[in-house]
């Protein structure tokens, strides 16, 4: 069965969606630079357990989450870092400390590590909250391609303002220099996963998909020939935004 | 001035994000009535969208960029995010970029303005890079 047919469906879906969500699945499905098809895989199964986690929905609903210990709901194929990293993103994101991200560096994961697991809760929850929003059924997650991590470190990435090193557009060279298409300007959201650079390049198709052109997006008259003008595009992702606690 | 159907789109996203399941059925329904079908379309991808890109902002600590800092201190405050936990991540101005932001606040629309075109010239760069620049086999491919 070919994965996101949208057949028979009420509502028509633009034909780019179903390809983009394949290509997402496909990446999801394969090895990464740190993480094995099987445990990005395992980690998207994680980010839909998270929705029915007892301790994730204690922590929600508390004053201070970190405060709330316990165990998560979890499938236990994924070592306990990496379940309260998935968990975490997916249910609190907006609440999270630096505190929190050096636990857990110090309980086993590197940096690299860690966006890639960024990388991928980001991605799931990008399709699934697409389903959910129009009511259809959540997409079988892919069946995990075999292959091993590349364990790719761009040497371009340095510690910047955020919690992980990122590549600067002036440091985008070599294997990189593609990345930002050789722009000297970027906001800092687009290096955001630059120490997985396969999650920057799948980052602008997923753009180009959900939202608009990465041409038109700094143009706020430009829709990309979308059914809602642009200022409702901007509404809603304000409010997405706002309900996440998001500042950025 | 608002947005227009400002209210079914709350609605629409409000139910969607709260994960409000009578209340999503009934929102979608306004929003294909009133909108059409490729308009909830859009929109449910719009919320797909952001979902993930505030994973990306909040989950690694990336800080708002500067310039975006100096410009938008009116519209924060109007809008009342600068106590959320993720803002923590955003250096505070030094005293002196402080009081320049402050006296910028009258010519906010035109600096982000003039700011969007800036970005506009590089993306327009981007595109152009990436059209002429086919990514060995390994890259992913960019968006057709």
């Amino acid at each position: 069965m070919t994965a996101f047919a949208y057949e028979n469906l009420a509502y028509p879906i633009r034909s780019d969606i179903p390809k983009t969500n394949r290509a997402i699945w496909d990446h999801l499905a394969s090895a990464g630079c740190w993480w094995t098809g099987a445990e990005r895989v395992a980690m998207a199964a994680e980010v839909r357990c998270a929705r029915s986690c007892a301790l994730c929905r204690k922590r929600k609903t508390s004053l201070a989450p970190d405060s709330v210990e316990g165990e998560h709901d979890d499938g236990a194929q994924l070592p306990p870092p990496v379940v309260e990293a998935v968990h975490r993103l997916a249910t609190d994101s907006g609440r999270l400390k630096k505190t929190w991200f050096d636990g857990l560096i110090e309980n086993g994961l590197t940096d690299a590590m860690y966006v890639e697991i960024v990388a991928v809760v980001a991605v799931v929850l990008a399709v699934d909250e697409f389903h959910h929003a129009l009511g259809l059924p959540l997409e079988p997650l892919p069946d995990p391609i075999a292959g091993e991590p590349s364990r790719y470190r761009p040497p371009g990435a340095k510690p910047a303002d955020a919690w992980v090193p990122v590549i600067l557009a002036e440091d985008a060279v070599g294997e990189e220099a593609d990345l930002y298409g050789g722009g000297n300007r970027i906001v800092n959201v687009v290096s955001a996963l630059s120490l997985i650079p396969d999650s920057v390049r799948m980052a602008d198709r997923i753009l180009n998909t959900y939202y608009v052109f990465g041409a038109d997006m700094p143009n706020l008259s430009k829709n990309s020939g979308r059914a809602l003008k642009r200022s409702q595009m901007e509404f809603i992702a304000a409010r997405v935004s706002a309900m996440n606690d998001c500042f950025y | 001035m608002g947005v227009r159907h400002e209210s079914l789109l709350d609605d629409f996203v409000e139910a969607a994000v709260r994960r409000d399941e009578p209340r999503l059925a009934e929102a979608r329904e306004a929003l294909e009535t009133t909108l059409g079908p490729d308009a909830l379309v859009d929109a449910a991808a719009v919320i797909g969208c952001f979902q993930r890109l505030n994973r990306m902002t909040d989950g690694t600590g990336i800080a708002l960029d500067e310039q975006m800092v100096m410009m938008t201190s009116g519209l924060r405050a109007e809008l009342d995010i600068d106590h959320f936990i993720s803002a923590e991540n955003t250096p505070t101005l030094s005293g002196f970029k402080k009081a320049l932001s402050v006296l910028m606040r009258p010519f906010e629309g035109l600096m982000t303005r003039a700011m969007q075109k800036g970005i506009q010239k590089a993306q327009a760069g981007r595109q152009k890079a990436s059209r002429r620049s086919a990514g060995p086999s390994n890259r992913l491919p960019r968006n057709p």
